[in-house]
């Protein structure tokens, strides 16, 4: 007890020794207790690929009481993509708000089959219920809420079954739900990775013993996108829409309006291959533009192996930036948005690629810690390679922070974050979200065959806060694309509605914004989907404010 | 004639493959192309008198080819096997032509006859098979290609260069099975040069096959044990492979044999760049640098090591400066110095010039037709932008053509 006594205290000391250095308020996690969950690979002598990529996890309201749940998914034993026992099921926890959870995923019937990668939350059917879309090697699955605890498989009546055309049964690794068409329905942007089938997996070694290809042994595929006809099925407007012309290699896509237009666009991080970037043409099309931006490639010069991206305001000029991740050697890229012009990549200005040089970033995020009104950014970080094979000692990793000092200039600030940041583990989902409603973002991590966790986050500045959850009525239920200014007597904040957040992940519906020391937030601006303008006075801090769609 | 015109065909082949090791001394290209302008003039004058002059007709359509004008070079090469059907190396450049043309009709027709006017001749088959590399007409490619790695059994030492050629090729064209192939084949026709190890254990290391990369080097130090030219690509093999360590293991191998030499310095710089040791990285490319002040290459790597430093930008142009006045066509080099301009110094109108002659020199290289696109921009050259994405549209274009068959 003396020992964690003084293990806090010298956690509070650098905290405090970090505030004195960066001059910013403290970010302060624990680990906190976490529901009993395993993230399994079906590990196996002979190495496959999608063993390297489980992990997907979210945090949502499926019983609308009010409280963060936890839903995660899980591999299966290869090469048969079997869930064949307990520990390869997906399981739903249900918050019981004392910082505890119950395993409800039998009576929810959301068990699930194959081998699950990511997980995308959204009210598909506006029916005030969140539903899951769950992504997979050859198998996706939507599971409708019923409203009643349940959940039923709706994919195959939703019409998502259908194998690709030219390449057959897609191995998918996350989705987006977005309105890409405006018209108040949820629409599914899948992100695909590559082709793979376990009879043709290639063999590959480093340092002389077994371990898994790199992606270029593999040939890529295009991404998917499926409108919301409005009566529970969807079509495949992949074609169409543009989208199936770019082949790459997804591995997490971002939804937010880029050109400040009021169109939804989607930046999709490529693996190996260029990054996408798909500007909405306002006509059911997408223009590919990622050269055009400046988002293709980095400033190293190479396609970079790109792995989890959150894309929101770092510097509250209105225009959402994007925050990727990337393996080892590669940096952790962030690029600013100048509008019109494009991108500019700030990853090495920023301090942002010194630290992040020695990482391989997977799910990641852009939210505030510390309250103190600027975002902040977090990656869940593990090599790629087998944890277990010749690189034992180099594939876990410690988790990473960047404090925003302000003027696009960030800090890491991971060795004084607590304890918990300093645990290696080879992470792979991160979903953030407030799960004891106390204005403090937490992050809930997987493992590649380690268990769940749950980061608190206990950081101490008396900071304010506002968590928004949006109501749309004529706009997607959601609000999701919903862009919101808020504005304090010393600030102005932009942030939007989205839970496609990181690596395979899905986060907190709730918009988030610190305040720093500013308890009344003067003015709230919410830009619906459907058009519609909205404005909130003099509202106070420190709550949970609904706000419906006039 | 025809075995003068084969010959000639051949050997302007094989001098027109990059060296290895030596980079060659550049041209002046404005010389080059007045020769070339005058030469194109007598030859119009002869063919105005003799519109059959065979020898005319070749040497245009010859300068045409190497001019990537295949539409007016096909013509050419048509009237002279009209004339002379039985010359095989008219006929290799007619598959050229047909080739530049995405032309599959005249292309399997020429290779037919290449195959009959001369079934054995490799360095026909092997200058063939290697234009067809990656120019989406499989069947005739692999056909062709067949036929040139069917005659390495019969061949003698000196076909192993052309097979290293045509690894090469197939290496370009993103073909590395058959690549390796050909690889293997000059290895096993003069296992006494060492390049054609390199060659091979570079594809396969660049491919993930760090296993059989790093077997294909071992036998190379059983063959050249006191070569520390081998146990230093042997070290770069691994580092390619993602295997610092191993790669200091041979490091320190080849420096057992010559610890002053820059080759083995420039290693260990680039294992200490991988291993993010930036300051050992500097201090050791530096002194190899000191060692080997023409080294283009040990500049390169030392304008690597210094922009990873936070400090270290004016120092990182300054080596990649040196760096170009040894080797001005890299376009890499043209490429870092245009990033350190455009993100570093925010200096849009120098990191244009650079970029420019990155491009121009490697138009593959996209991530430089991002950056210009997006320095033109800043310039507010508007139009000059829309200019270079179209130029980058038509390259990605071209290339979807040539890697969807018909």
């Amino acid at each position: 007890m003396r020992g964690l006594q003084l293990v806090r205290a010298l956690v509070l000391g650098l905290g405090l020794l970090a505030t004195l250095t960066t001059g910013v308020d403290p970010i302060q996690f624990e680990d906190g207790p976490a529901p009993r969950f395993v993230t399994r690979t079906g590990r196996t002598t002979r190495k496959y690929l999608p063993q390297t990529m489980a992990g997907g996890v979210a945090v949502f309201d499926y019983n609308n009481d009010g409280l963060l749940d936890i839903y995660v998914v899980n591999g299966a034993t290869m090469p048969a993509l079997l869930k064949d026992g307990a520990q390869y099921s997906d399981r739903l926890f249900r918050n019981n708000g004392d910082g505890t959870f119950t395993d409800v995923t039998d009576t929810a019937g959301l068990a699930g089959q194959g081998f699950n990668i990511g997980v995308a939350i959204g009210d598909y059917d506006n029916d005030g219920f969140e539903d899951i879309f769950v992504a997979g090697v050859h198998r996706n699955t939507l599971y409708h809420n019923n409203g009643d605890g349940t959940f039923t498989d709706v994919t195959e009546r939703a019409g998502l079954v259908r194998p690709d055309p030219q390449y057959g049964k897609l191995w998918a690794v996350g989705a987006t739900w977005v309105d890409y068409d405006r018209d108040g329905l949820l629409d599914l942007f899948v992100v695909n990775y590559v082709q793979w089938d376990a009879k043709t997996e290639p063999v590959c070694e480093k340092g002389g013993l077994p371990d898994y290809c790199y992606p270029r042994a593999y040939t890529g595929v295009p991404n998917s996108v499926f409108h919301n006809n409005g009566d529970g099925t969807f079509t495949d407007v992949s074609a169409v829409s543009g989208i199936r012309r770019s082949i790459g290699k997804g591995m997490a896509v971002a939804a937010a309006d880029f050109e400040g237009d009021g169109w939804p666009d989607l930046f999709v991080s490529n693996d190996t291959l260029p990054n996408s970037l798909f500007l909405n043409q306002r006509n059911g099309t997408f223009k590919e533009a990622a050269i055009e931006k400046g988002v293709a490639f980095t400033e190293n010069g190479a396609a970079i192996s790109g792995m989890g991206v959150d894309a929101r305001d770092i510097d509250n000029d209105s225009l959402p930036d994007i925050f990727e991740t990337a393996l080892l050697n590669e940096t952790m890229p962030l690029f600013r948005n100048l509008g019109q012009v494009g991108f500019e990549e700030i990853t090495f200005s920023s301090g942002v690629a010194h630290a992040s040089l020695a990482k391989t970033g997977w799910s990641n995020g852009i939210y505030d810690f510390n309250n103190d009104g600027r975002k902040d950014l977090f990656a869940a970080c593990g090599h790629v390679m087998d944890a277990q094979g010749s690189l034992h000692a180099t594939v876990p990793q410690t988790n990473i922070i960047f404090a925003n000092l302000g003027k696009e200039q960030f800090a890491d600030v991971s060795t004084s974050a607590g304890v918990a940041l300093a645990r290696r583990g080879v992470h792979r989902g991160a979903a953030f979200g407030d799960l004891d409603n106390d204005g403090r973002v937490d992050v809930v991590l997987t493992e590649l065959d380690g268990p769940l966790r749950i980061l608190r986050n206990v950081s101490l500045a008396p900071n304010h806060w506002l968590l928004i959850r949006t109501i749309g009525t004529k706009s997607n239920r959601d609000g999701i694309g919903t862009r919101i200014r808020l504005v304090t007597e010393d600030s102005v904040q932009y942030n939007a509605v989205s839970t496609s957040v990181g690596y395979a992940s899905s986060s907190d519906l709730r918009v988030h914004f610190g305040l720093g020391r500013r308890a009344l937030v003067q003015e709230l601006e919410l830009f619906w989907p459907s058009g519609t303008y909205q404005v909130l006075k003099n509202v106070k801090a420190d709550q949970v404010l609904t706000v419906r769609e006039p | 004639m025809k075995l003068q015109l084969a010959l000639a065909l051949a050997v302007s082949w094989l001098s027109s493959a990059d060296s290895y090791s030596q980079s060659q001394p550049a041209r002046s290209a404005q010389n080059e192309q007045t020769a070339q302008e005058v030469t194109k003039q007598r030859l119009l004058q002869v063919l105005e008198q003799d519109p059959n002059d065979k020898k005319a007709l070749f040497e245009m359509g010859r300068l045409m080819v190497e001019e990537g004008d295949f539409v007016s070079a096909a013509p050419l090469f048509r009237k002279y096997v009209g004339l002379s059907p039985a010359e095989p190396g008219a006929w290799a450049y007619l598959l050229r032509c047909a080739v530049g043309q995405h032309d599959a009709r005249e292309a399997a027709d020429a290779q037919r006859q290449i195959e009959r006017l001369a079934p054995t001749n490799l360095a026909l088959h092997a200058q063939a098979a290697c234009w067809l590399a990656g120019y989406g007409i499989p069947e005739v490619t692999g056909h062709e290609f067949e036929l040139a790695m069917s005659l390495a059994p019969s061949q003698t030492r000196s076909g192993a260069l052309w097979y290293s050629r045509l690894g090469q090729c197939y290496e370009s064209a993103q073909d590395p099975n058959r690549a390796a192939r050909a690889f293997q084949a000059a290895i096993d026709l003069d296992p006494d040069i060492e390049t054609h190890y390199f060659r091979l254990a570079h594809l396969l290391a660049r491919e993930g096959k760090a296993g059989p990369a790093s077997e294909i080097m071992a036998s190379a130090v059983a063959h050249f044990p006191r070569s520390v030219t081998t146990r230093v690509e042997a070290g770069s093999i691994e580092l390619e492979s993602g295997n610092p360590e191993r790669a200091l293991e041979k490091q320190q191998q080849a420096a057992s044999l010559h610890p002053k030499s820059p080759g083995v310095l420039l290693l260990l710089g680039r294992i200490r760049l991988t291993q993010r040791r930036y300051p050992e990285a500097i201090a050791t490319l530096e002194q190899a640098a000191k060692l080997a002040p023409a080294d283009a290459g040990i500049h390169f790597y030392a304008g690597q090591a210094w922009m990873k430093t936070e400090q270290g930008t004016e120092k990182a142009i300054e080596h990649f400066k040196r760096s170009l006045e040894l080797d001005a066509n890299r376009a890499s080099t043209y490429y870092w110095l245009g990033s350190l301009y455009f993100h570093r110094d925010h200096d849009y109108r120098v990191a244009v010039q650079y970029l420019e002659q990155a491009v121009d020199r490697a138009p593959e290289l996209e991530a430089a037709h991002q950056m210009l696109i997006q320095a033109y921009k800043r310039l507010g050259e508007d139009a000059k932008a829309a200019a270079q994405l179209r130029r980058y549209e038509e390259i990605v274009q071209q290339r979807a053509k040539v890697e969807t068959p018909e």
